[in-house]
């Protein structure tokens, strides 16, 4: 009974695992047929194609066709974006420090990001709904990122720890995506930015650069 | 086509009555229906004038139009704001009247509400990435000449900015606070942006 049971329970993992893999391939198939052809022009035959799959094995994955599959592979490549910036910044003490080096990468990132740069030029419209329906699952994620690093920090008196992590949340986003009056590439006027509008009002003890 | 829509380089627009009436009605239009179902028709019906008329008053056909409608729209928010900027007695209530001036104007604009739920794609290119720069070099012009009174011009420009960062965050992504409540906009003035600024 147990190893049968033992068997079965390997056996689904085995096949979660290749599903994943297949859901993967997928993916990564649609990503390369976006970057050829751009959003709007993507076809389920040439996805199929690419990755080496039946048209009928797409749909059985992603019954919602075209636009599921649109949807999910910029979720997967949204929250790799996260992640990869999450771990870049990893080695680093306190949310100031994090925070500074953080908006200087993932502002290089985008920047160099060509396949969204593209699209942005290309198809703004189309991009960016996408990316705005992945918005409120990147400010969950992000606000409970922030909040933990807010978990060591002397906050200020009557400062509310998950209020001023969704406010840090919105600046962070607003910030990377559009530059406007700051330089991201310019360490020490990110730093005076993230002291004067992020964190002097968060943070006990924060001089404001002036 | 909406190029212009959301330019807000353009500060002040002299236009006749005319051109206000067929502005007000494209306004109607898109607000009941959108843009990409709004013909020059239904404006011109909407407004009681001829098609001919319409092409005559607003050169540049439908698109030009809606550049207009942008600009006349744009023009208005901004003077929205300047009233409410010169007649706070403080830097915060100049702040929150800016903020809640804008969100107020937004909110109150069927068009844009429209087009915001229904057609985003014809609306948030121009509030993401570097389409909004030239919207926060908006908002650092009119910060810089008119939040002098209360602080350097430098710091001036920079509040300016964080009032446009802050009302297009909140239109990309709504609550919990709500930027029309002079409450919660000063709640959150008074908590995160003055501590950072000299003098306050």
């Amino acid at each position: 009974m147990t190893m049968t049971m033992t068997m079965t329970r390997s056996l689904t993992g085995a096949m979660a695992a290749e599903l994943t893999s297949l859901r993967d391939r997928v993916l990564d198939a649609a990503v390369v047929c976006v970057d050829r052809g751009g959003l709007g022009r993507i076809s389920l035959e040439d996805v199929a194609a690419q990755a080496s799959v039946a048209r009928a094995t797409i749909y059985r994955h992603f019954p919602g066709g075209r636009d599921q599959l649109i949807r999910e592979a910029v979720d997967r490549e949204v929250g790799r974006f996260w992640r990869d910036l999450a771990v870049s910044v990893r080695h680093l003490d306190g949310i100031e420090a994090r925070l500074v080096a953080g908006l200087v990468e993932a502002r290089a990132r985008l920047e160099g990001h060509a396949l969204l740069q593209r699209l942005l030029r290309q198809e703004p419209g189309d991009i960016v709904s996408v990316l705005a329906e992945s918005g409120p699952a990147v400010y969950e994620v992000l606000a409970t990122y922030l909040e933990d690093l807010l978990s060591i920090e002397r906050l200020r008196d009557g400062v509310d720890r998950r209020e001023a992590a969704e406010y840090l949340a919105r600046l962070v986003v607003s910030h990377i995506s559009v530059p406007g009056g700051w330089d991201l590439g310019d360490e020490p006027a990110v730093r005076r930015l993230v002291r004067r509008q992020f964190l002097a009002g968060v943070i006990d003890g924060i001089e404001p650069d002036r | 086509m909406i190029s212009a829509v959301i330019d807000l380089r353009t500060q002040r627009l002299d236009l006749g009555v005319d051109e206000h009436l067929v502005v007000d009605a494209a306004l109607t239009c898109i607000g009941r229906w959108g843009l990409a179902k709004t013909t020059l028709d239904d404006i011109a019906r909407e407004a009681g004038i001829s098609r001919a008329t319409v092409y005559r008053r607003v050169p540049g056909g439908k698109a030009g139009l809606v550049a207009l409608v942008g600009e006349r729209e744009t023009a208005r928010l901004i003077e929205q704001v300047c009233v409410a900027v010169d007649e706070a007695p403080d830097l915060a209530s100049a702040v929150v009247g800016a903020v809640t001036a804008v969100s107020q104007g937004l909110r109150s604009n069927t068009a844009f509400a429209y087009l915001l739920q229904h057609e985003p794609h014809a609306v948030l290119p121009y509030l993401s990435f570097d389409e909004l720069n030239p919207v926060i070099g908006v908002g650092r012009l009119l910060g810089g000449t008119h939040l002098t009174r209360f602080l350097s011009s430098e710091a001036a420009a920079e509040v300016g900015e964080w009032i446009v960062r802050l009302v297009v965050s909140f239109i990309l992504m709504p609550g919990p606070a709500d930027l029309c409540n002079e409450g919660d906009v000063d709640h959150l003035v008074r908590t995160f942006l003055l501590p950072g600024i000299d003098g306050t």
